[in-house]
């Protein structure tokens, strides 16, 4: 392909590399969810990790863990495919310990394995005197709180009534991105040398474990570099057709396991080695970092550095990457940083019209055109990705909201699903939780007891509706409770923290997390230059609509009675479908450009996001919103009792920031003016608006154009992140009967693309329903 | 000044250039056998009925002003021919099975909401779309509109029939970016049978904005059995190459959406038809282009 920018012209496979794909696709599984995928062989059926632990009785726990890490690369037999470029592979599928931490899933997951069977209960002895000894603080730490606070000590399981459908709170994943930048520049031998100079002198025994932990990961990562190595020589010593290739693997792999890396070539398996540590996470700005090296390659052979590329992104592929994010501006002068190489990523990913790795493109201002236009061509065949990010919105909040340098903020990238983090400085908490505010109203409407649960209140006595004569009293009652979650959400999403922290989770992060060497502190307890904290939120456009309805049918119009309302909600509107109908249909709703719905929604997302940021994280720094769940929005939706804005009980809440489905019935544009009066700068952890957008408007080339048009001025004028479900509804009805039909049909489900015949059909209907 | 539309449609990509807001006005002087959107025909407000939304709650009997509403049981028979058209029904029913098709607005609360999208109009070259019904049905108003768009700065368009006095378009010509000119049937006998008017006075328009030099897009809607021959053929291949200024020809292909609306305001169906496919259409314009090398557009 002579031109990446082009939207007519379209990029083709080498034929080495066509056959290294067609391989790919024969042994990749449909679902390609990052948990489930084909992973490496597991020679003996042992825990590694498990093994290391008991071996190493007496030393400090970062250092156990460190070892654990390494000795599970160790065991794990490398696997290099045939015709292929770059080495690695993941290891057989265990409780995540190299990311989540070992003492964080000290339980019986860690044994069992069959291979212990005999010795289980010796060993599980020794795992809590472990635990005991090394890891104060597991999962318990936050349960017995939780408990502690909103339920009878007799009754610990009664917590479990409380938190469903209201909240998660206490961190779950973690995505950061490393400093690739770091990893290509200063390579792994330099940041080794990095962490032994600090080292000298230090006296502080915890920082000295965390520096040590990192010598032994930098280390074992080296060893293993020099396994992949000597695995790929054994296999070029065997001659055929690509020996060459093979013996280029090795020498590569013996390079890069210590040296800063010259080529192209070079950079891209040491990107690759370490993104495999790295639990497969988010590869941030890959169009920024490997550019140099990549347009040196080009020079020399063009052909050479497609199929590097190519070769990169079937890894990125096959193991589920999350997030590269591509465009933006240069953190030096804030100019376009969109290059050569953002375009041929893209066109990659064109090329395989696959769900994964999954991309997003930063628009601003100045951004190159052309990048767009790939963008809505890319939707128009079909694809949900990748999504958007407004550059003109998120660099202005990170710098003034929260503090982050303006260089620092130019280079934000997108992670995991839709969340914003510093690559190779922040810590953003990714997640530190979420919450379902559509359950803090329902407390509120019925004076902070229980719906379901006999007798029982979880919150404050805030009155029902019934004692609230002006809708600013109901108002105040519900702020009232949102503070109340607020408080206790925060400090149990700390302990988390600190939890995590002591366990030392993503440990392999740690280096390359800038001021985590020179703090001489894990990535968890602060180690990066920038540590918020992120809240994630569910329900907010049904909490908006339902008090709209109730302002104006129930306070202005009084069209509907308090106690008419009350009775109503109680109910789940059985028996009351006019009143139903009237809240749905008889008030307006946010999403449709409403001046008083969208009024509303601003300020519901105010009040909680202005409550969180009152508070900071463990880790140092205030706590932002982000939005971006769907699949919460259904699962949230099924815990959560009927809503005064007509929806039943267990219907689904809104997904992401926008409206709930079927309810914005004014068209794109009406959408996006009202996601974009939203004060989004107080949700950069992520705020997504999932966009419907069918095929069937951008077939000319008019067309995409216009809806060029709408997303620029949607991302110029206030919107922060949109991502785009792009198929018709026609052909998602037909696929739930012929599924074999539509097996290429992708849809966007909260920041996920996924193929519409792996959903549940609960999923496949909450989507269709959006269409309609 | 105020007038009657059914509805402000936001985000239509179909009629014009760019990101386009349509505004459609109520009353047509045509009576098209395939009427597309029958809900435009009247001029004042009326009451469009979907049976099978309605709860039975009976609300819009006890406000009705004439005895247009019969209940039997749960079961609700709406007797278009005694509507008084008070409008006060839908104000009433919860459930949107009673909708007001036409609403009184003044202009510039119109030309309010169409300004929402502005940021959008500039970004994509769109702009506001006067359609109906026929725009030009309630003169003055349609050109109220298009003065305060243009006030506004905003791209216009007009999609016509063409049925009006010529004093109509000499005074919409200046205040129009675009007109989407219909164009349905060829010959003045098959015109009246087709639509129910004789096309002197929508040709003699059609003259009157090429003398002017308007932008005109002649839209030709494509109806199974009753226009696509070739004679029709020929004579929108003939009466685009009349005019320098027509720069575009578009096919439009009939769908049966107009048949489901027009029950929904009382309108029993004179004419009925699968819908057009796509790939006929395309067939259709390949038979025009034998004739006319002006540019062809299916949309």
């Amino acid at each position: 392909m002579r031109d990446y920018r082009s939207t007519e012209e379209r990029f083709e496979y080498s034929p080495v590399m066509e056959s290294v794909y067609s391989d790919l696709m024969a042994r990749i599984k449909p679902n390609r969810v990052r948990e489930d995928t084909w992973t490496g062989r597991d020679p003996d059926g042992k825990n590694p990790f498990l093994d290391v632990f008991l071996e190493t009785k007496g030393e400090p726990y970062a250092i156990r863990l460190a070892k654990s890490i390494v000795r599970s690369w160790m065991v794990t037999e490398p696997e290099l495919f045939d015709g292929d470029i770059l080495i690695g592979f993941p290891r057989p599928k265990r409780p995540l310990f190299e990311h989540f931490s070992f003492g964080i899933f000290v339980d019986k997951e860690a044994l069992n394995y069959d291979a212990y069977r005999d010795v289980k209960e010796e060993q599980f002895k020794l795992m809590t005197e472990m635990e005991e000894e090394f890891v104060p603080l597991g999962w318990h730490y936050l349960y017995d709180e939780a408990r502690r606070r909103f339920v009878d000590p007799e009754h610990p399981d009664d917590y479990g009534k409380v938190a469903n459908g209201l909240w998660w709170t206490g961190g779950y994943q973690g995505h950061t991105v490393p400093n690739y930048d770091i990893l290509v520049t200063r390579g792994i031998g330099g940041v080794h040398r990095q962490v032994t100079e600090r080292l000298e002198g230090e006296e502080d025994s915890h920082k000295r474990e965390t520096l040590e932990a990192c010598l032994i990961i930098l280390e074992g990562f080296r060893d293993w570099m020099l396994m992949q190595a000597d695995f790929a020589e054994k296999k070029a010593e065997c001659g055929g057709e690509f020996a060459d290739r093979y013996m280029a693997v090795a020498e590569n792999c013996r390079f890069v396991s210590w040296n800063t890396p010259e080529t192209y070539y070079q950079a891209a398996q040491l990107v690759w080695s370490y993104n495999l540590w790295d639990w497969v996470d988010c590869v941030g700005r890959l169009d920024q970092y490997m550019y140099p090296f990549f347009m040196n390659a080009a020079e020399e052979n063009r052909q050479w550095a497609e199929d590097v590329t190519a070769s990169l992104m079937m890894k990125f592929l096959e193991h589920g990457v999350h997030n590269i994010t591509v465009g933006g501006v240069k953190p030096s002068d804030g100019s376009d940083a969109t290059n050569e190489l953002s375009f041929l990523l893209l066109q990659i990913l064109r090329r395989t019209h696959e769900t994964h790795p999954r991309m997003s493109v930063r628009i601003g201002e100045n951004t190159d055109p052309a990048l767009l236009a790939l963008t809505v061509k890319m939707w128009s065949e079909g694809m949900s990705d990748p999504s958007v990010a407004a550059d003109e919105l998120i660099i202005p909040a990170l710098i003034n909201n929260y503090g982050v340098l303006e260089a620092d903020a130019r280079n934000y990238t997108m992670l995991g699903c839709q969340e914003i983090e510093i690559p190779g400085k922040s810590n953003f908490g990714c997640e530190d939780g979420q919450i379902n505010l559509a359950k803090v109203l329902e407390f509120t409407l019925n004076d902070g007891y229980h719906r379901e649960w006999d007798g029982r209140r979880v919150c404050h006595s805030t009155g029902k509706i019934t004692d609230h004569d002006t809708f600013e009293s109901l108002w105040n009652a519900y702020e009232e409770n949102v503070k109340f979650f607020v408080r206790n959400f925060v400090d149990l999403a700390n302990m988390g923290q600190e939890m995590r922290a002591a366990n030392y989770a993503k440990l392999v992060k740690t280096p390359f997390t800038e001021a985590c060497i020179e703090k001489g502190l894990n990535l968890d307890e602060g180690g990066a230059v920038y540590n918020y904290g992120v809240v994630e939120t569910a329900g907010a456009s049904v909490v908006a609509d339902s008090l709209t309805a109730i302002k104006k049918l129930v306070y202005e119009e009084k069209l509907i009675s308090r106690e008419t309302l009350e009775a109503a909600i109680a109910a789940n509107f059985v028996g009351y479908e006019k009143e139903r109908l009237m809240l749905l249909n008889k008030a307006p709703k946010f999403g449709n450009d409403d001046p008083e719905a969208d009024a509303m929604m601003c300020r519901v997302l105010d009040s909680f996001w202005s409550e969180i940021k009152k508070y900071k994280s463990v880790r140092g720094q205030e706590f932002t919103g982000a939005c971006s769940l769907l699949g919460g929005g259904i699962a949230y939706g099924w815990e959560t009792w009927a809503t005064p804005d007509g929806r039943k009980k267990g219907e689904p809440l809104g997904n992401t920031i926008a409206p709930r489905p079927g309810i914005n019935k004014s068209g794109l544009t009406a959408t996006l003016n009202s996601i974009a009066k939203l004060p989004l700068d107080l949700g950069v952890g992520g705020t997504t608006a999932n966009i419907v957008i069918p095929t069937s408007i951008m077939k000319t080339p008019e067309m995409r154009a216009n809806i060029e048009s709408a997303m620029r001025s949607f991302l110029l004028s206030g919107g922060q992140l949109a991502q785009i479900t792009t198929a018709n509804v026609e052909d998602m009805i037909d696929a739930k009967k012929h599924p074999e039909a539509h097996q290429d049909l992708i849809v966007r489900v909260g920041g996920f693309s996924i193929k519409f015949c792996e959903l549940s059909s609960v999923d496949q209907d909450e989507i269709i329903a959006r269409y309609a | 000044m105020t007038g009657c539309i059914f509805n402000i449609q936001r985000f239509s990509v179909h009629d014009g250039h760019g990101i386009r807001t349509n505004v459609f006005l109520k009353g047509c002087p045509l009576r098209c056998l395939w009427c597309h959107n029958p809900e435009g025909l009247k001029k004042e407000p009326q009451i469009r009925f979907s049976p099978e939304k309605c709860i039975g709650c009976g609300d819009c009997a006890a406000v009705c002003h004439g005895t247009a509403h019969n209940f039997e049981g749960n079961l609700h028979h709406f007797i278009f021919d005694v509507c008084e058209g008070c409008m006060e029904c839908p104000k009433m029913c919860p459930a949107e099975a009673l909708e007001a098709d036409g609403v009184i607005r003044s202009a510039e609360d119109i030309i309010d909401e169409v300004l929402l999208d502005r940021d959008f109009y500039e970004k994509s070259g769109g702009g506001m779309t006067l359609s109906g019904g026929e725009p030009f049905y309630q003169p003055e108003f349609a050109l109220e509109l298009l003065r305060l768009a243009k006030k506004n700065g905003l791209n216009t368009a007009v999609e016509t029939c063409g049925m009006t006095s010529s004093d109509v378009i000499m005074a919409a010509a200046p205040l129009v970016d675009t007109f989407l000119f219909d164009y349905k049937a060829t010959g003045e006998q098959r015109h009246k049978e087709l639509t129910g008017s004789s096309n002197t006075q929508i040709l003699n328009n059609l003259s009157l904005l090429g003398t002017l030099g308007a932008n005109v897009i002649l839209r030709c809607p494509m109806i199974p059995g009753l226009n696509d021959n070739d004679e029709h053929y020929r004579g929108i291949a003939e009466t685009a190459d009349k005019y320098d200024n027509i720069k575009e020809i578009n096919i439009m292909p009939y769908h049966s959406m107009g048949v489901s609306k027009g029950i929904k305001v009382g309108i029993a169906p004179v004419f009925t038809a699968e819908s057009m496919t796509y790939a006929r259409a395309e067939e259709i314009k390949k038979e025009i282009e034998k004739y006319t090398r002006k540019e062809i557009k299916v949309i």
